[in-house]
Parts: structure tokens; C-alpha cells; sequence
């Protein structure tokens, strides 16, 4: 009995599965490969900081500039753990943000608050909310995990005079605020140079373009500049990564939602 | 102005902070300074010139530095606050004046601290080791440093923290003059302990805390002098004057909370015994929820929604305005370059069905160093019995000009 009752629900759940952009298994197998290169290229690299500007402008040309580090742990197996620490606008200095990103369900989260020396432990299912009234959302900042898409290759295509490829990923999570995001990324180190992100209604709502790259430790390359335009509302934001280290001794310890508040 | 003494610490921090001279590390310094003002919404015949409300100045500072490759802190916050009116509220604080001790697996503290225990919004039940600054606000999230010698140990099993507390600090309490004291004209420096030692009792705690998945648990124990102060035992019904008393307790606290998705369920309970058999045993617990909605009416907002509903075992009303109590409020975040927000709620007394605490909370960033803060405060209890009652007429509306620098 039990048999037969499972394979009718499953039947009922496939069919009421979104259809992929393709159907095509050669073209998603391709797809998948490419993604799964760029994240086995980035395998390894440990521990991180750096220093981070984040620049928001809106049409009219106003801006305003938060500064931040940033601390990152790589985990094997699941997503990494990123520790940022903001210090202006200066209302805002001495806030910490902790996130254990997963490659299957939410995230894990935390504030601490220095006004009131409060950690926080936060919802996490703001994967499409905007970091910090930015362009960016949440889970445009949060670690590239392949399991978070499905692929699907599309073509070949010279980016920056490097071969590359064009692919399209539909994330998994329901909770994503893109039905896809296209991306170019170069064949010669597996690195994306420009995301389009499209929204729920399928239509394109921001261009992401990434630049100035730099290889560390002979293998992982970073980038210090990435510009994210929003093509609904003209606002922009601007990421410029500097003084990026690696090795720099950071583990779990440094990453303890319990000590938030040394976190400096 | 109130003053303590507590020479003892500040000199083993002064010997400790001599290796700055010759230290390498990281230093910082930052602060605020805000102007608010007051209004209140009633004149009233026999305030004179707090019918003006009150216009109050308030600076914070903070000053940190490490050595050692960070395993050496101290951080350093004063904090004044002069009021056009009301002198009991005019005081200077050390919101923190702590050495830290950093290990791998442990960290150690003296000195005047700060921590903070619990996970709900309405009432912090299980908070304990700081006192409340009485007079900066009537909602108990401001407090003064705590001297203290705290030791945290991280490990596999969770986070263990003990603490002695060597001394002990009364709360502030609004003065005669402020329109916020509750009509209790409240003796300043007159205190009554049931401790001989007074404010040199010397008090402990210890905590667990740890996460479990989704669930983060705390369990804390306190042996000592209650942070809270008895106004009855010494009051005079016909004068309205008063003289604090503070009572030796035991209280054993826990607080959980469950993190599921857009949802937060939170529960803050105690059990507080005393010594003194004039005082009964009590427990008292939160329960709370918060839900937030992403990007709600396909704008960038973020709207999140709390419901706490608190209670306490002791009825008579004088004992505690959260006996039977449902906090309903918002939070809105327009995620802006001004990082504007709002909090808006209302705790509703359910024994009490006319009596209401609305409230107001905002504020938005003007340029790049300066915030406007609004906060407003409605009372809405008309009856006796109720010891909201003694707030009626004295609802306000508060603005405030923060400036930022470093």
C-alpha cells in the first residue's frame, strides 16, 4: 500500500515543479560542470579579511558611503561563515553582523548591537531584502554554493578577450527574489565578470559587473571592484575591496556568536 | 550629581593600563552627543516650569584599545546627561571601564561592565547583573556598569560565565521635579539593604548559554541583592515620600528562542526567591513572537511584527505593571540610504481593559554624522487601581538631534 500511495505523490509533486528553463540534460550538464569548476578552482582558500566601501547613489546622483570589514572562514561541506564589522556611518559603528551561510536552507544570523551590548540571533529568510538600503540583497553577498542553482549553459562567448561561457542559474530556494540570473563567466579561470538578476515577474531588474581582479596565493582570484546597477529604480551601488589578506588565522573561535562583542 | 566610590578597581585598572605605554596595538575613539527635547501633552497646575517639558543634553564616549595581538582590551565609556529640569536626572555614569583578558577557549574582566541576557523586547525579566538607569527612560534598557570580575569559558557544551559582584549600585529614580516619577517623591541617596554590608554585599551569578540548531537556550542563576528596588516598605501614604529598599534574592532565569524561518518564537522566564520571609516567592514569564515580512507592497521595506504577552505570578498591582500584559508592535525598516526605521507598540494591560502604553520610536540619518530621533510616550489609564494611573497625565513627545563623532 505505502508503495504505490509514494509513487502517486511524487508524481503530483513533479508536476507541480516550475518547468526549467531547458530541458535539455547536454546543456544543463555542461552548465553545471562550468559552475562546479569555478567553485572547485575556489576550493582551499581558508581564511580571509579585508576592507570593504560600499557606495549607494540614487538617480539623482546623492550618495552615501558605509565602510566595513569583513572576515571570512571557509567551511568544507557547507557554506562559509562571513563576520562583518561596520564602522561609519559612524551611528552605525561597532555593528556586527554574523552569518553561517548553508547550502541547504536558511542561513544562520546574528547582530550585536553595541548600544545596548545585544546579541541578536535574526531571521534569516531576507535572502531578497536589501543589504543595508543597497542594491545588493542578501543573498547577493552570501558565498557561491552549487547546490543553491540549477544550471543551464547557453553559449560560448569571448568576455574581456578571455574565452567564456554564458550560462543561466535558477536558484533553488523558493525564498530567492530572481526567477534567474544570468552569467558570464571566463573559461580561461573561471571567474563571473557580469550577473543579470531577474525578478519574480521575470524581467531584468539589476546588472552586476565585476572587476580588477587579482590572483592571491597563486590560485584565488578576488575582485575589487563590483558596481550594481538596478535598472528598475537607477540607484547604483559600488563595492571597492581593498587590502585583501589571506592566512590571516582566523577560525571558528573568531566566528563564535557568543563573542560578538570583541569583535573589532 | 551622584557619586560612588570604588577606588579599589579603578587602580587595578590603572596599574594594568601603565603597559599602554609601551604596547603596540589597535585604539579607537567615538561618541555622541544628542539634544533632546521633551514635551508633554497635559499642562498641569502644580508642575510650573515642568509644564515647559524639559529640554537635556546627553554625551557618551568611548574610548578602546588592545595589545598583545588583541588578547589585552580596555574600553572606557563615560556617559553624562545635565536636564534643564529635573536634577535627579542630571548624572554622570562609567557605562564601561573593563580590562579584558582574551584566551583562546576563556576571556577575563574587571572592572565596570556591561552585559546583557535575554531575548525579548517588551521586558527583560532575565536580565539581572546591571542595574537600571532609572532616569534616562521609563522602559528599563538604559543601565549603569556594574563592577565585576567576569570569567567566560567557551566550550564544546556551550558558553559558562561566572561572576562576583563586589558592589552594588541603587537605581536611578526620577527626582520631585521630573513628571515622570510616578508621583513617588523617592529619597536620593537614602538607601535601605537587608544586607549589613550594604552596597559591599558581594553578589554571583553564573550562565549557560548555547545553540542548538534553530534553538538558542540560556539558564542563569543569581544569589544577591535585587536589582529592584522596593518603594512601599519606606513610603509615607500621605506625603507621597519615599526611600528605596533592596532585598537579598535568589533567581533562577531561563530564555530560549526558536529561529525558524521568517518567524521568531522567544520565552523569558524566573523564579525569584528571597531571604526575607516578608516577601513571597514568584515566577514570572515572556512569551513572544516575531514575524517579518521582506519587501512588503513591492517596496524595499521590511515590516516586522511582535506579539508578547507577559505575566507574573504576584496580582497586587503595585508589585508589577506586567502582571497580565499583551505588547502588540510593529517595526519598520525603509532599508534607505538614511537607514530610517520605526517602532511603534502598545502593551495592553488584560485585568485592566481601559489601561494602554502606546509608544513611538524612530529615527533617519540627516548627512553623514547626524541622526533624528523621535520617541513618543501615551499613557491611557484612568483607574486608581492601576499603578499605570500614576502616568496619565504625563504622556510626552520627545525629539532628539544626535551627533556623531570620533
Amino acid at each position: 500500500m505505502i508503495k504505490p500511495l509514494s509513487t502517486c505523490l511524487l508524481a503530483i509533486t513533479i508536476s507541480l515543479l516550475p518547468l526549467p528553463a531547458s530541458a535539455d540534460p547536454d546543456s544543463e550538464a555542461k552548465g553545471l560542470a562550468i559552475a562546479k569548476e569555478m567553485k572547485a578552482r575556489d576550493r582551499g582558500w581558508g581564511n580571509s579579511q579585508s576592507q570593504m566601501t560600499m557606495t549607494l547613489r540614487t538617480k539623482g546622483g546623492d550618495e552615501v558611503v558605509r565602510e566595513m570589514r569583513t572576515k571570512a572562514l571557509e567551511v568544507t561541506g557547507d557554506g562559509d561563515k562571513a563576520l562583518t564589522i561596520f564602522d561609519t556611518p559612524l551611528d552605525v559603528k561597532g555593528t556586527t553582523f554574523l552569518s553561517f551561510s548553508h547550502t541547504e536552507g536558511d542561513d544562520d544570523q546574528w547582530i550585536y548591537l553595541p548600544a545596548v551590548k545585544r546579541v541578536k540571533r535574526i531571521a534569516s529568510r531576507n535572502k531578497s531584502g536589501p543589504f543595508l538600503g543597497s542594491e545588493f540583497a542578501f543573498e547577493d553577498l552570501s558565498s557561491f554554493e552549487v547546490e543553491k542553482y540549477q544550471f543551464d549553459f547557453q553559449r560560448e562567448e569571448t568576455i574581456n578577450g578571455l574565452p567564456g561561457a554564458v550560462i543561466v542559474m535558477d536558484p533553488v530556494d523558493k525564498y530567492s527574489g530572481y526567477t534567474k540570473i544570468i552569467a558570464w563567466v571566463d573559461t580561461a579561470h573561471y571567474r563571473p565578470h557580469k550577473l543579470e538578476f531577474y525578478d519574480r515577474r521575470d524581467t531584468l531588474l539589476k546588472t552586476l559587473t565585476i572587476s580588477d581582479y587579482k590572483q592571491y596565493k597563486n590560485k584565488y582570484w578576488r575582485a575589487s571592484t563590483q558596481v550594481m546597477v538596478n535598472h528598475k529604480t537607477g540607484k547604483s551601488t559600488d563595492i571597492l575591496l581593498k587590502n585583501i589578506e589571506f592566512d590571516v588565522g582566523l577560525s571558528d573561535a573568531d566566528f563564535n556568536e557568543n563573542r560578538l562583542n570583541r569583535a573589532r | 550629581m551622584k557619586q560612588f566610590t570604588l577606588a579599589p578597581l579603578f587602580g587595578a585598572i590603572a596599574l594594568v593600563s601603565t603597559q599602554f605605554a609601551t604596547a603596540q596595538g589597535n585604539q579607537s575613539f567615538d561618541g555622541s552627543l544628542e539634544l533632546e527635547q521633551r514635551v508633554f501633552t497635559h499642562r498641569l497646575d502644580d508642575a510650573g516650569d515642568a509644564n515647559r517639558g524639559q529640554t537635556s543634553l546627553r554625551l557618551q564616549m568611548e574610548y578602546f584599545r588592545d595589545w598583545n595581538n588583541g588578547s589585552d582590551q580596555i574600553v572606557l565609556e563615560p556617559f553624562v546627561r545635565i536636564d534643564s529640569d529635573d536634577e535627579a536626572r542630571s548624572h554622570l555614569d562609567l557605562r564601561q571601564f573593563l580590562y579584558s583578558k582574551i584566551y583562546d577557549n576563556a576571556e577575563l574582566s574587571v572592572g565596570l561592565g556591561r552585559v546583557f541576557w535575554g531575548v525579548t523586547e517588551s521586558q527583560h525579566l532575565v536580565d539581572i547583573i546591571n542595574q537600571t538607569d532609572g532616569v534616562e527612560n521609563i522602559d528599563g534598557e538604559d543601565k549603569l556598569g556594574q563592577p565585576m570580575i567576569r570569567y567566560t569559558y567557551f566550550a564544546d557544551f556551550g558558553t559558562l560565565e561566572a561572576f562576583a559582584l563586589p558592589y552594588f549600585r541603587p537605581r536611578t529614580l526620577a527626582g520631585k521635579d521630573s513628571r515622570l516619577n510616578g508621583g513617588l517623591m523617592v529619597r536620593d541617596d537614602v538607601e535601605h539593604y537587608e544586607a549589613s554590608s550594604g552596597t559591599s554585599h558581594f553578589d554571583y551569578a553564573v550562565r549557560y548559554k548555547n545553540t542548538f540548531g534553530d534553538w538558542d537556550l540560556g539558564l542563569s542563576w543569581f544569589d544577591g541583592t535585587s536589582r529592584d528596588p522596593d518603594l512601599r516598605r519606606f513610603a509615607n501614604p500621605l506625603t507621597g515620600a519615599t526611600e528605596a529598599y533592596y532585598a537579598q534574592i535568589t533567581q533562577v532565569g531561563l530564555d530560549l528562542q526558536l529561529t525558524t524561518g521568517a518567524w521568531l518564537y522567544k520565552l523569558e522566564a524566573i523564579q525569584r526567591d528571597f531571604d526575607d520571609a516578608s516577601y513571597a516567592s514568584y515566577s514570572a514569564a515572556t512569551v513572544g513572537t516575531e514575524y517579518t515580512l521582506v519587501g512588503i507592497l513591492n517596496s524595499v521595506y521590511d515590516l516586522s511584527l511582535l506579539a508578547e504577552y507577559a505575566w507574573d505570578e504576584r496580582d497586587a498591582p503595585l508589585d508589577t505593571v506586567f502582571q497580565n500584559d499583551l505588547f502588540v508592535g510593529a517595526r519598520l525598516a525603509l532599508n534607505d540610504m538614511a537607514d530610517s526605521q520605526i517602532l511603534f507598540g502598545v502593551s495592553n494591560d488584560l485585568d485592566e481593559t481601559d489601561s494602554r502604553a502606546w509608544f513611538v520610536e524612530g529615527s533617519t540619518r540627516i548627512g553623514t554624522a547626524t541622526t533624528l530621533n523621535i520617541e513618543a510616550r501615551i499613557f491611557d489609564a484612568e483607574s486608581p487601581s492601576d499603578p499605570l494611573s500614576r502616568f496619565d497625565q504625563h504622556s510626552f513627545i520627545q525629539v532628539g538631534l544626535e551627533y556623531f563623532f570620533d
